[in-house]
């Protein structure tokens, strides 16, 4: 056996899932010693660079800057110059079709990921994968992957194929005329192989793992939809027979629809000067926060609250229950619907227009979540007729489409409350802004041992401070104070939530 | 690489095939024009348009035959002579004068390696001209490819530009199969970038010359720049309009054509040749037998009417396949 | 012009091979183990025989539907030839062409035609051929009197007139096209005649005449050869079949076939003009040994299979 050594995506740390490569350290052809950096990867908590474990020589790079692959998933080979090209392609191939560069591997959690647009100029075969892939992932075994020469005789679709994979068409059997290469052959050769090539679809996912396909749309508007990373449900259908028109889908980006893609390229325009052109999402981000902090006349309102009873709940919890992974943000979240049915008069949306108040009877709370190039509040609704298990596993459900980008307009738009949480970057206090046509939102800091004086005494309690801001016009400072007060009732007695 | 016309692609591909082969011989009427006229030792047409100009001249009248308005001798000289040892290249000048020569092509030159049992080879070209747009009327307006196509053992070429006509004919020429090669007249002005040296383009590969993603026209000769036209002018609304050239009916690329279809799930077939069992239903039947699950829409077929091609400028353009009924077909199956 | 006597044998075995050829298919063809049809060539053995006398392998004929005859003076393989008639996949066309398209051309036999007046065209083209190479061979083509009124047989004859092209075109005036009298069919009456008028040698002989035919076609042979262009010979000789076999022959008056037999024989004709010149019993061996040639023929041309059932999609094309 060669001594062929692959180089994977690193687990750091108990909850790292998967990692971004976002830069080589040493090229190709490459030696390293034991403790070089051989890779820069980035989780959504840290960026790190991988150290070699032993020496060697870094013979094939897999995977360029930019792509996410899960934890375990190959990202180059090492081996002895004495190892031939052949051999590591041998290697290569009996490590699964599926383990193809860029193609995550499906794990066990929901939507596969979008990849990253590749900023700069990669290695030879580089795709760059600027839209989202259908749900069938695309697996071109390393041993067909090459650039072809447009000269092989094949009909122009195979060419276009091979050209758009990264397949090396001298490595296909021909069946046409004279040896010609249709789609079909490339499709065979993929499936000999061990990879997986799915046909285009006729009617076309437009949204990386979106169920949007059975939408009624018009060639150009499905084809703009996917290219902009638009669900067609989030549409209107004005176009002929009912379909979704290029009208409808423009309507929606520009409109900063949140999950739509940026739209420009960043333009160069001094030396160290880069000018990045507003993102719909950004705009829209903007837009709104802006309208929120001017019109509605914030003001915080701040406890700290002991969370000694709630982080025992929670290990108990969490260690008598397998599966369960339950949070504090997610206790939190259940006692803040709790004590909003205690306070209603917290739980209401404001009508600026209409000059209404809306009293919501239940607690519809969005929780922020940080997406990349922007943040999005998807919502848990109902929350106070939801057990702990429940909120828990869909804030993590609704967090995971908000990366992906699939939520449902329904999902992030609307709610009676809205919780944000800096404490895992260890903010102790922060202000958030509303969300309208919300009237409050809690904002939290990092739990942490404090100092406090009980009973005369000095002790250590892990405490938190949570600070709420609220719309003055529709929120008097006094029922501000209520509610903080019952939320701290029932984070210090959570047996409360039981009830 | 040059700039020639379809007709001096043409006369090119002749030109330098008949100097590589002594065994390739020019005949038809007006080939060269001016036998047996009152002025002697004169090229005096070089082809009814032009295409065979200068090779009488260059190669004399044992390669470069007049012949009387024979069609059916000339026809049958070139079959006889092709299984007996020359490559003839008959010019019947108009493919509508089939009529009076068919037999030789039809029950002789297509039939005789089968018939013969394999021991016979037939390496002859017809060449002659198919299209309407030229006020020529209802006998020299017609393209008969369809007919040629149905009977087995010809081939049948329809090149669309300057470059695919002199890879094609030369490629007609070398070939050992009786090969039927059919110049629209309305493009013999047309201009484009030709290599000079010979060069051969396979039989039965399609050309795209525009690739799209929302609909796939398949169109012939002239009718594919019409094509062309009408993608280019719906790609201004983001309509992405794939344009399928199959260039030779028999053989047929049928993978060129299938694969499109796979891609687009939308198909419009422009042919001037027939409003009944035409190019345009032959396409039709494959794409609805072996591309069925692909299509998203019906089939749309753009020919000209069940009529003969009438004379009156008016009327021919009505009867031709025209960009504006083209582009309405476009609609149509994105609208299905 | 004399023969040898080895010429005069060579051409009585050529007549005979075709006289039983002819008529051995008339008995076998009831057994019904024959395919499609059969126009049967008895009576008109000195036409084929004494042009194809004058002719070599490089030279090429062109035929009628009426073939056998042709195909036999010219030297095709009296085997593949039945065997091919049997439809059977080791007959000269690999059993794909049938009666009707027997050819052979390596031989120089460009197949027996079913298109009537088919064949002077492709022998036009042969000629222009052999002028262009160089060869040094000519072309002949046989045509019916039905089929001389064919326009694309006109048109082949003044093409061959204004290329002057080495070809010969012999009219075998047989009586009959189909079930139509020459004397009907033919305008004006004269196909030689009518042929002289495009501008070439025509000449009308006894088609029962082996010697007439030989010295006539031995000129045209010349002039073509020599470059002189081509010629038109009209041989008359009845044929004693049908139009096919089959054909109950009603057109025709009683007796007039049993007349043919007893008094224009072109082979006893023949045997009489030389008795002189030939032994008897060479004549005798000759007829032993056609019969047994025959006869061996059927027996292999039963005997052997019909083409595969893969054969039906090749040569099509050379390359497709």
């Amino acid at each position: 056996m060669t001594d062929i050594r692959p180089i994977e995506v690193p687990k750091w740390g108990l909850t790292m899932e998967e990692g971004t490569l976002s830069a080589w350290l040493v090229q190709e052809g490459q030696a390293f010693s034991k403790g070089d950096e051989l890779c820069e990867i980035e989780t959504s908590k840290i960026a790190n660079a991988l150290e070699a474990t032993f020496d060697g020589v870094l013979r094939r790079i897999l995977v360029q800057p930019g792509i996410t692959l899960p934890v375990g998933a190959l990202l180059a080979v090492a081996a002895p110059a004495s190892v031939s090209d052949e051999q590591i392609d041998a290697y290569l191939a009996t490590r699964q079709g599926g383990t193809a560069p860029a193609v995550p591997a499906q794990s066990s959690a929901t939507a596969p990921v979008v990849e990253r647009p590749v900023a700069v100029a990669a290695g030879p075969a580089e795709r760059t994968a600027t839209e989202a892939r259908p749900s069938g992932a695309v697996g071109i075994p390393l041993l067909l992957r090459g650039v072809t020469d447009p000269d092989i005789p094949a009909t122009p679709h195979a060419l276009r194929l091979a050209q758009r994979e990264g397949i090396d068409l001298a490595r296909v059997q021909g069946s046409g005329r004279e040896g010609r290469i249709c789609v079909a052959d490339i499709v065979r050769a993929v499936d000999a192989a061990g990879g997986n090539l799915p046909m285009r679809e006729p009617a076309g996912a437009s949204v990386a793992g979106g169920n949007d396909r059975h939408i009624a749309a018009t060639p150009v508007a499905r084809r703009l939809a996917t290219a902009r990373g638009i669900d067609l449900r989030q549409c209107r259908a004005t176009g002929s027979r009912g379909r979704v028109c290029r009208a409808d889908v423009e309507a929606v980006l520009v409109s900063g629809s949140p999950t739509s893609m940026p739209a420009a390229d960043p333009v160069i325009v001094a030396p160290s000067v880069i000018e990045q052109p507003l993102s719909a999402m950004r705009r829209t981000i903007a837009a709104r926060l802006q309208a929120s902090k001017q019109s509605a006349p914030h003001y915080r309102v701040s406890m700290d609250l002991d969370l000694e009873a709630l982080l025992t709940l929670r290990d108990t919890l969490n260690g008598a229950v397998p599966g369960l992974k339950v949070s504090v943000n997610d206790m939190l979240v259940k006692a803040s619907a709790q004590a909003l049915m205690a306070v209603p008069e917290l739980n209401v949306q404001y009508d600026e227009q209409r000059q209404v108040i809306r009293q919501m009877a239940d607690a519809d709370i969005a929780v922020a979540v940080a997406i990349d190039g922007g943040l999005i509040t998807p919502i848990v609704t109902a929350a106070n007729r939801k057990s702990l298990g429940e909120i828990s596993g869909q804030i993590r459900d609704l967090a995971t489409r908000a990366k992906a980008g699939t939520l449902k307009p329904a999902e992030f738009q609307g709610g009676s409350f809205s919780i944000s949480n800096l404490g895992m970057y260890g903010v102790r206090q922060f202000d958030a802004i509303i969300n309208p046509p919300q009237v409050a939102i809690l904002a939290l800091g990092a739990a942490a041992e404090q100092v406090v004086v009980r009973d005369g005494q000095m002790v250590i309690r892990r405490q938190l401070t949570a600070s709420l801001s609220s719309d003055h016009r529709v929120v008097d400072g006094a029922l501000a104070a209520r509610f903080l007060k019952e939320l701290q009732r029932l984070v210090e007695t959570p047996a409360l939530l039981m009830v | 690489m040059a700039i020639r016309t379809f007709r001096e692609a043409l006369n090119e591909a002749l030109m330098q095939e008949m100097e590589r082969d002594h065994r390739v011989v020019l005949m038809g009427e007006d080939v060269r024009g001016g036998s047996g006229g009152s002025k002697e030792d004169v090229e005096a047409y070089g082809g009814v348009l032009g295409v065979s100009k200068g090779l009488w001249s260059r190669f004399g009248s044992s390669r470069v035959i007049d012949t009387p308005v024979t069609e059916s001798a000339l026809l049958g000289m070139a079959a006889g002579s092709a299984v007996t040892g020359l490559r003839p290249v008959a010019d019947l000048m108009f493919m509508d004068f089939f009529g009076v020569s068919h037999d030789m092509l039809y029950n002789q030159a297509a039939k005789f390696r089968y018939m013969f049992g394999g021991k016979a080879r037939t390496p002859m070209v017809v060449r002659g001209m198919i299209g309407a747009g030229y006020g020529a009327g209802a006998q020299h307006s017609q393209s008969p490819y369809n007919i040629f196509a149905t009977t087995p053992g010809l081939k049948v070429v329809v090149p669309s530009s300057p470059h695919d006509a002199k890879g094609l004919l030369i490629q007609a020429i070398r070939d050992d199969d009786p090969v039927v090669f059919c110049e629209h007249k309305t493009l013999y002005k047309l201009e484009g970038e030709v290599p000079e040296e010979a060069y051969t383009i396979p039989f039965g590969v399609a050309n795209y010359t525009r690739e799209g993603d929302d609909v796939t026209i398949i169109a012939l000769a002239a009718m594919v720049h019409r094509a062309n036209a009408v993608a280019d002018k719906l790609a201004a609304e983001g309509i992405s309009v794939e344009v399928v050239d199959p260039r030779t009916i028999s053989p047929l690329d049928e993978d060129g054509i299938l694969e499109s279809v796979q891609w687009t799930g939308r198909v419009v077939i422009v042919d001037e040749s027939a409003a009944r069992v035409g190019f345009a239903h032959d396409v039709a039947a494959l794409i609805a037998s072996k591309g069925f699950r692909s299509l998203k829409a019906p089939i749309e077929l753009v020919t000209p009417p069940h009529t003969p091609v009438p004379f009156a400028p008016s009327l021919e353009q009505a009867w031709l396949p025209d960009a504006a009924r083209i582009e309405a077909a476009v609609r149509k199956v994105l609208e299905a | 012009m004399t023969l040898s006597t080895h010429q005069l044998l060579r051409a009585y075995r050529r007549m005979r091979e075709i006289r039983e050829f002819e008529e051995r298919l008339q008995v076998e063809n009831t057994s019904g183990e024959i395919p499609g049809f059969l126009h049967l060539y008895t009576g008109q053995e000195a036409i084929a025989v004494g042009v194809c006398e004058h002719l070599s392998d490089i030279d090429y004929i062109a035929s009628t539907h009426r073939g056998h005859g042709h195909c036999i003076a010219k030297g095709c393989d009296l085997n593949g030839m039945m065997a091919e008639i049997y439809g059977k996949e080791t007959g000269l066309c690999r059993g794909k062409g049938g009666s009707m398209h027997i050819a052979d051309l390596e031989r120089g036999m460009l197949g027996a035609n079913a298109i009537v007046g088919g064949g002077p065209p492709l022998a036009v083209g042969a000629a222009l051929s052999a002028r262009t190479l160089g060869t040094g061979g000519i072309a002949v083509s046989f045509t019916g009197d039905g089929g001389s009124n064919q326009g694309l047989v006109f048109e082949a004859m003044n093409m061959a007139v204004v290329l002057q092209l080495p070809v010969v075109f012999v009219f075998e005036n047989n009586g009959y096209g189909e079930a139509t009298g020459h004397d009907y069919a033919v305008g004006s009456g004269d196909i030689a005649g009518r042929a002289a008028g495009f501008g070439l040698p025509a000449v009308k002989i006894d088609g029962a005449d082996f010697f007439a035919v030989h010295e006539a076609m031995g000129v045209a042979a010349e002039r073509a050869r020599s470059g002189q262009g081509p010629s038109v010979i009209e041989a008359v000789a009845m044929r004693w079949r049908g139009h096919y076999e089959g054909d109950a022959m009603l057109y025709r008056a009683e007796g007039e076939v049993a007349e043919l037999r007893a008094n224009k024989d072109p082979l006893q004709r023949f045997l009489q003009r030389v008795a002189e010149q030939v032994a008897g019993d060479d004549i005798a061996a000759i007829d032993r040994e056609v019969a047994a040639a025959i006869d061996e023929a059927v027996e292999r041309a039963r005997a052997a299979n019909p083409p595969a059932v893969d054969q039906l999609l090749t040569d099509v094309y050379v390359s497709y």
